[in-house]
């Protein structure tokens, strides 16, 4: 089975650029592929302009200190006997950090940077709430000075008023620490707020990108057309018709010919159950495929 | 969704209503007061929506009108008025005759209410078994069903929902269907019994958002045809705000603020609501400007003294810290709990 299938996108350096799609679309399987995380059966990967596919194992563990992950999941990610202290200084001890006070020192910077505070050090990820367990995922993925974060759902788990403290708390470190994001959500009003770029995905492969909001005022795939009008808005003004798509996504086991989309697509013609869209170039950035937009 | 009708008889006797309602767990942390003096009332062909995050109370206020907390918990007083009769004076016995009968229910997740190893037919058509029972001990004599009979209705009960293929799916295990097409089973199954008041505790947060659109595109459709009242819970207010007739926000178990949607959304008073709506993206939220509430919401062993918001409110003052504030009338039937509107 291909998760994701001959996906092809560009993150530039300084930029956000969100992945939406809907459960099992591919979005995570994309990010670990990005991070070498998962082996591509085939195609490439460039960071910094090098290809990092299948580098040797010295070089890839190099690499992962530019690239590196947050989690949905702050309960999981986070391993319960280690005290926080130890969490956040792991990949340091793993990197070459030998001097514990050292590592003492930037642990404690680290939080405080990610609004902890220096007595959180010796406790246990129960005793935080999701919020603050998201917060130490951070500060952790933070340690090795990354240019690159894949952050996956990291706000999915959270209360509202808490997933604005995190969202807010990447957008400052991006600026701060100069970071580059691939941000992975199902939410498409919170990857509005983050992105400056958007690909969309639907059945392992991504069927529109381009500028955030040029896609949100005018999408042009029939699939983010959809897909944007289900979203619910939080502003009863702004209740308006539906594109409600019959049934449920297909199974990327056995996917649909042509267009993947076609079966649900409420524009579909007889060639796009035949022939596959070209995931073509429209220039200024966005790409689409689908056969109805030139 | 065009506003229920205000007759005559709705405006004398709503149809469910709510006076003080009171639901504590007793752990060994002290008493927890999951739904601490709730009050509100429900007209017939209202959409109500309830927000709130996590563990404010949601669900536990539903689960109270329905009479359906287990120890540790215990409802510690209030009415529940529904067609004028309390249920919290009636007997279990009667209660039965209730649930998933005159008040339908939808939950979650519809895996853990749906029976795996029964075929998906069979459980609607107990549903619609339990009706007919219903209309006899109501008095109306009308004789069970045959077996062609039921099964003709679980069909069309299925295509009400749009369920495709309905006589296939009949024969098939819930595992064997699309979360999607087991919440659609899940609302045949509440509808079989035209419950007149139908409550739904998060019926698509587990779903994928084009999913989503589908079953609240369905539930907005029945209850328009059937007049039908909706209690929706529900964290998410993008939901609230394309769904809801009225909506409540709840925080630490108690109603904070009860509005009108369009009232809500325009103009929210309560401190907490106006942060809430700030903390959401929407389509016109820029960059950097949301704001976010810090601090967390309070355990419910611990709540703070006064207003429960207090630690996390902006405008506290030390009536805030002091004194609890009560339930403040506005215009337009919108009520606030905060000492700034006394
Ligand atoms: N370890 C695995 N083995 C087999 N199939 C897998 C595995 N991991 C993922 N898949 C499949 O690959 C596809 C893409 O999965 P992926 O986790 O990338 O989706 P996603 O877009 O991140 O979904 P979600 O929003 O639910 O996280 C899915 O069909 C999934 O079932
Ligand atoms: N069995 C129990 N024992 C003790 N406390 C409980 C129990 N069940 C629920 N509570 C508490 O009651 C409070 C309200 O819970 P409730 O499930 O109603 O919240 P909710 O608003 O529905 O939240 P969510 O959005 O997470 O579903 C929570 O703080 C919860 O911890
Ligand atoms: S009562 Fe006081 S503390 Fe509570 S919300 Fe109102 S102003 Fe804030
Ligand atoms: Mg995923
Ligand atoms: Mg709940």
């Amino acid at each position: 089975m291909r998760a994701v299938d001959g996906i092809d996108f560009r993150v530039n350096s300084g930029e956000t650029l969100g992945i939406v799609g809907e459960s099992g679309c591919g979005k995570s399987t994309t990010g670990l592929a990005v991070l070498q995380l998962i082996q591509p059966s085939a195609g490439e990967v460039k960071f910094d302009g090098r290809s990092i596919v299948g580098l040797p194992q010295g070089e890839n563990r190099r690499l992962r200190q530019h690239m590196q992950m947050i989690l949905q999941n702050p309960y999981s990610s986070l391993n319960p006997r280690m005290r926080v202290s130890d969490i956040v200084a792991e990949p340091l001890r793993n990197f070459g950090v030998s001097n514990r006070g050292e590592r003492f020192d930037q642990v404690q910077q680290l939080l405080e940077r990610v609004g902890l505070s220096a007595d959180h050090m010796k406790r246990f990820p129960h005793e935080f709430s999701g919020g603050q367990r998201q917060r130490i995922g951070i500060a952790r993925a933070l340690a090795l000075r990354p240019k690159f974060i894949v952050a996956d759902e990291p706000v999915s788990a959270l209360d509202v008023s808490v997933q604005a403290q995190i969202l807010n708390l990447l957008l400052e470190l991006k600026e701060g620490f100069n970071l580059t994001y691939l941000f992975i959500s199902h939410d498409l009003s919170v990857v509005r707020y983050i992105s400056d770029r958007i690909a969309v995905m639907y059945l392992g492969e991504i069927v529109e990108i381009g500028a955030a909001d040029a896609i949100y005022a005018a999408p042009l795939h029939p699939y983010t057309q959809a897909l944007m009008s289900a979203n619910p808005d939080p502003d009863p003004h702004q209740r308006r018709k539906r594109i409600v798509l019959q049934g449920g996504v297909p199974s990327p086991i056995d996917p649909p010919s042509g267009c993947r989309f076609h079966p649900r697509c409420p524009l579909a013609e007889a060639r796009c159950r035949q022939d596959k869209p070209e995931f073509r170039d429209l220039g200024g950035g966005r790409s689409v495929a689908c056969h109805l937009v030139d | 969704m065009p506003e229920p009708e205000r007759d005559l008889n709705a405006a004398v006797q709503p149809l469910l209503d709510v006076r003080d309602l009171s639901t504590s767990f007793f752990t060994s942390a002290g008493e927890a007061r999951a739904v601490d003096g709730v009050s509100f009332t429900l007209r017939h062909g209202e959409v109500l929506g309830v927000v709130g995050e996590s563990g404010s109370g949601k669900t536990l206020t539903a689960l109270s009108v329905m009479r359906l907390i287990d120890p540790p918990g215990r409802i510690t007083g209030g009415s529940v008025r529904f067609n004028g009769e309390d249920l919290l004076q009636k007997s279990e016995r009667y209660m039965r005759s209730v649930r998933g009968r005159t008040i339908g229910m939808i939950w979650q997740d519809p895996m853990a209410s749906l029976n795996p190893v029964k075929r998906i037919g069979d459980q609607v058509a107990e549903a619609l078994r339990l009706h007919g029972e219903a209309i006899e001990g109501g008095g109306n004599r009308r004789r069970t069903m045959s077996r062609d009979q039921l099964n003709a209705r679980v069909v069309s009960l299925l295509r009400t929902v749009n369920v495709p293929d309905p006589e296939r799916r009949t024969r098939e295990y819930p595992h064997q269907l699309s979360g999607g097409l087991q919440q659609r089973v899940m609302i045949a199954m509440a509808l079989a019994c035209e419950p007149s008041l139908l409550i739904a505790d998060e019926p698509t947060t587990a779903l994928d958002v084009t999913i989503q659109s589908q079953i609240l595109e369905l539930l907005k459709h029945i209850q328009r045809e059937r007049n039908m009242s909706v209690m929706l819970i529900t964290h998410d207010l993008g939901v609230v705000a394309e769904t809801c007739h009225r909506v409540h926000v709840m925080y630490a178990g108690q109603i904070i603020e009860s509005a009108d949607v369009v009232e809500l959304f325009d103009d929210p008073k309560h401190p907490y609501t106006v942060s809430l709506l700030r903390s959401v993206p929407r389509h016109d939220t820029r960059r950097g400007d949301l704001v976010a509430i810090e601090g967390k919401v309070p355990e419910l062993t611990a709540l703070p003294s006064g207003c429960s918001f207090h630690p996390r409110c902006a405008h506290a003052t030390e009536t805030c810290r002091a004194q609890e504030p009560g339930d403040f009338d506005l215009p337009a039937g919108h009520t606030v709990k905060c000492h700034l509107y006394a």
